[in-house]
């Protein structure tokens, strides 16, 4: 029964499948694993390397191939959660309960059809779960626990947060504390063998294989920037500090988890039916019942004081952390509800026989949320994300420059230039952010690829290899976001880049980054050492290439895409809204659609309001 | 306990659900991208025929009318002088094949005959642009370019990934099966281990090597 449920939700996951690349790290995770290559840290290598695997599967794109794999991933996951349910009530209807309430869930609906490892983060947890129960019910077992520690240590070359199945592996050892501590040493073992996945990471750096987080190679400094994400300023152990500082953040997070789980069980009854499984589960065992509380506070609480314990998060904490973090919680609390669920219908049965034949019904109730899906999660109608970067790289001149900026326009450009193979003629120069160098993804004159991270001289760069080519700077709107009071000239949707104003008291970006100094300067003729000549007919230039690339926009994709992605919004924004060549009334059009599908999860009036796109306009 | 049966006609009903909703997919995008064509709108029409061939299926009817018809539209443009949506539909194209990609490259034989067109228009496009570069050594710059391929080898990728699932599958199985009960099946724990050892080496030295 519970097999043909979860081919049920794959098959429907299969028809919500995004054909393309999706937003945010999609692309960078397509990319580096179609290189074989190092995925963001903490490097993912057991997410990479599987979903390599996949991609020799000959259907559809590589990335609706990956997308395949999130969503096995997440029907697998629903099978061990519905075996959980069913190991402890015995009750089939207990766990379809279960698995149509996690699979209706809007994140968990979201996660299973994009690029992203956060599924395979779920199902690590609820398989160590399962193991977990099975050595309350049935016994202790040695091989439970030495699979508990490998899986544990193939969580450490996974998302991190799978890591936090140690808190209730910790009370598993206290009640078996015999038996752990004499097969401890072997355990250990075998959670090292998990963890030694992670030198893919350090061998690939050696190799130079591709990578958006290059770095020198040293082991010790690999482990730091990769395994323990120091790359980022709120690194692995510095987030976890975070658990015992500010004490009162526990009460936001308190509250804000409250508004998740809201958002993803709509239907009320399912907040009375985790109260009563929490209290079945009290009843019936004690050592059940802290196991699933320590692995409830584990992915609620403490991961919500460390992701989402501010006083009004943004759009973003709501969109990133409360979207991707909290799937394990979602698990849990729908096995919870799965549990009150049984116990409730347990005692209509016993006295209202026919009541009871109403009762069962009520799991399928849960597929009232589904039509919503279509609305905010039709992935297979997104195709916008890929369309308008499709759009922004081929309207540059050939052999022009490309400056991009923040993860979509990077992740997706270098996609595009990687793996479609497109306008590789087009120079792609990258920053992450203020504080990294830059990636060049770029042709010499010679046409090898000169491929580098690094950091630039500009004049020295583009002398030594792009000095015959067109002196044009595009970038997108992310970089002109940051950059806005260099603005001169608007150029379709992107910009072309010239220093407004060279007083230094007037940029920060000048005081700190002497490096980039160049970029600014190019076209200002009292830079005598760089070597081009802006044309005379630099205008006429600019209004012939506007006439050329206007029939280019194709903004129907963004009039159909069906999804509530915030980044899709940002995609159809800057290239077509945000954009001279489209039609007042066409911009009108997309605003209306694009608002009307407004973020399903982000709940708090005050945010959605905040969150329409003719803000954005204004 | 689940028979291999039931997983074979579990893959094979995935596979089919997958290869039809891809189909379905091919129809809609291709009727989409005949509306435009009749509307005029050829460069859209190119995106949406573009998607047809994103949506790979192998045998697909769907497929090579898409392809044709963005190699008509392709060439109508050249014809008219309008070098760049020449350019946009055999670079739309090419780019659409290569994301398609599994452990074969399909219609390599037509991607190579594009890299040779595109070349060629991005020549003739900074000539009309009075960009200074000489023609010929430009063309081969180009093509050099448009010859260049990142992706890794299928076979060194394979042995990659296999070779990664042996080692894990083995210390499973060792978990498994040599520890079943209690006293640990020594026969077992050693052959699991050898082979753990076996694969996890194969794994190492291709990281190093490929």
């Amino acid at each position: 029964m519970i097999v043909l449920l979860v081919l049920l939700f794959q098959l429907i996951f299969i028809y919500f499948l995004p054909l393309n690349i999706t937003s945010g790290d999609g692309a960078e995770l397509v990319t580096s694993i179609a290189l074989n290559g190092i995925a963001h840290p903490s490097g993912y290598p057991v997410y990479t390397i599987l979903a390599k695997l996949l991609t020799f599967l000959p259907l559809g794109t590589i990335a609706f191939r990956i997308s395949f794999f999130s969503s096995v991933f997440a029907s697998l996951s629903i099978y061990f959660f519905c075996k959980i349910v069913q190991k402890i009530t015995k009750s089939d209807l207990a766990s379809i309960f279960a698995g149509i309430s996690i699979f209706l869930s809007y994140s968990f609906f979201n996660q299973s059809l994009v690029q992203k490892f956060y599924t395979l983060n779920m199902l690590i947890v609820s398989i160590l779960i399962y193991l977990g129960i099975t050595v309350i019910l049935d016994g202790y077992k040695r091989k439970i626990q030495f699979l508990y520690f490998f899986i544990l240590g193939l969580a450490f070359s996974c998302h991190h947060t799978a890591l936090f199945m140690i808190f209730p592996a910790f009370y598993l050892a206290v009640i078996f504390r015999r038996e752990f501590f004499k097969n401890f040493v072997l355990s250990f073992l075998y959670f090292l063998t998990g963890i030694v996945i992670n030198f893919y990471i350090f061998i690939k750096l050696s190799k130079q294989a591709f990578t958006f987080f290059p770095m020198k190679v040293n082991l010790w400094e690999c482990i730091n920037y990769y395994i323990f994400r120091g790359v980022y300023s709120g690194s692995s152990i510095s987030v976890m500090k975070n658990t015992y500082s500010f004490l009162d953040g526990y009460l936001y997070t308190i509250v804000n988890n409250i508004k998740v789980i809201q958002t993803n069980f709509p239907l009320y009854f399912t907040y009375l039916f985790f109260i009563l499984g929490v209290f079945f589960l009290f009843k019936i065992n004690k050592k059940l019942f802290i196991f699933f509380i320590l692995s409830f506070f584990s992915y609620s609480i403490l991961i919500g004081k460390l992701t989402l314990s501010a006083i009004h998060p943004t759009i973003v904490d709501y969109y990133i952390a409360a979207n991707q973090y909290f799937l394990p919680m979602f698990g849990i609390f729908a096995v919870l509800s799965a549990f009150g669920f049984f116990y409730l219908s347990s005692l209509i049965k016993r006295k209202y026989k026919y009541v009871y034949y109403l009762f069962t019904i009520l799991p399928f109730f849960y597929f009232i949320i589904f039509p919503i899906r279509f609305h905010d999660n039709l992935w297979s109608n997104n195709i916008a994300i890929y369309q308008s970067r499709i759009d922004h790289l081929f309207t540059k001149p050939v052999n022009g420059y490309y400056i991009t900026m923040g993860d979509n326009p990077i992740f997706q450009t270098a996609y595009l230039k990687k793996i479609a193979n497109f306008r590789n003629d087009i120079c792609q120069i990258s920053r992450k952010s203020l504080k990294a160098n830059y990636l060049i993804n770029c042709f010499n004159k010679k046409g090898t690829l000169f491929d580098a991270y690094e950091n630039i001289n500009f004049n020295k760069f583009l002398n030594k290899y792009y000095s015959y080519s067109f002196p044009i700077f595009f970038a997108t709107t992310d970089v002109t976001n940051q950059f806005n009071r260099y603005i001169d000239i608007k150029f379709l949707s992107d910009y072309l880049l010239i220093a407004k104003n060279k007083d230094k008291k007037d940029s920060f970006y000048f005081e700190e980054y002497d490096n980039s100094k160049d970029i600014f300067n190019v076209f200002t003729k009292k830079n005598s050492d760089f070597k081009f000549k802006v044309s005379e007919n630099f205008g006429k230039s600019i209004e012939s290439m506007k006439n050329k690339f206007k029939k280019i926009y194709n903004y129907l994709p963004c009039l159909e895409h069906c999804t509530d992605d915030y980044f899709t919004y940002g995609s159809c924004y800057s290239t077509y809204i945000n954009n001279q060549a489209i039609s007042q009334d066409i911009k009108f059009k997309l605003i209306k659609y694009n608002s009307s599908l407004m973020p399903y999860i982000l709940t708090d009036s005050n945010l959605s309001k905040n969150f329409t796109m003719e803000d954005y306009v204004k | 306990m689940l028979s291999k049966k039931f997983f074979l006609i579990l893959f094979i009903t995935l596979l089919t659900a997958i290869y039809l909703n891809l189909i379905y997919h091919q129809y809609r995008d291709l009727t989409k991208g005949n509306n435009l064509v009749k509307q005029g709108k050829y460069i859209w029409a190119i995106d949406y025929y573009s998607y047809v061939i994103l949506s790979y299926t192998p045998f697909s009817p769907y497929m090579k009318k898409a392809e044709k018809n963005i190699l008509k539209l392709g060439d109508m443009f050249q014809q008219k002088q309008d070098l760049y949506g020449s350019l946009f539909a055999y670079e739309t194209l090419r780019a659409s094949y290569f994301q398609v990609r599994s452990f074969y490259q399909p219609r390599q034989d037509l991607i190579d005959k594009l890299n040779y067109k595109i070349a060629k228009l991005k020549v003739e496009i900074l000539k009309n642009e009075n960009r200074p570069n000489n023609a010929e050594d430009e063309y081969k710059r180009q093509l050099k370019i448009l010859k260049h391929n990142d992706f890794p080898s299928t076979i060194s990728s394979l042995i990659l990934c296999l070779s990664f699932v042996a080692w894990i599958g083995s210390i499973i199985f060792m978990i498994l099966q040599g520890f079943k009960y209690e006293k640990a099946n020594k026969k077992i724990i050693l052959i699991s281990f050898a082979s753990y050892l076996l694969f996890f080496l194969i794994w190492i030295m291709s990281l190093f090597w490929f």
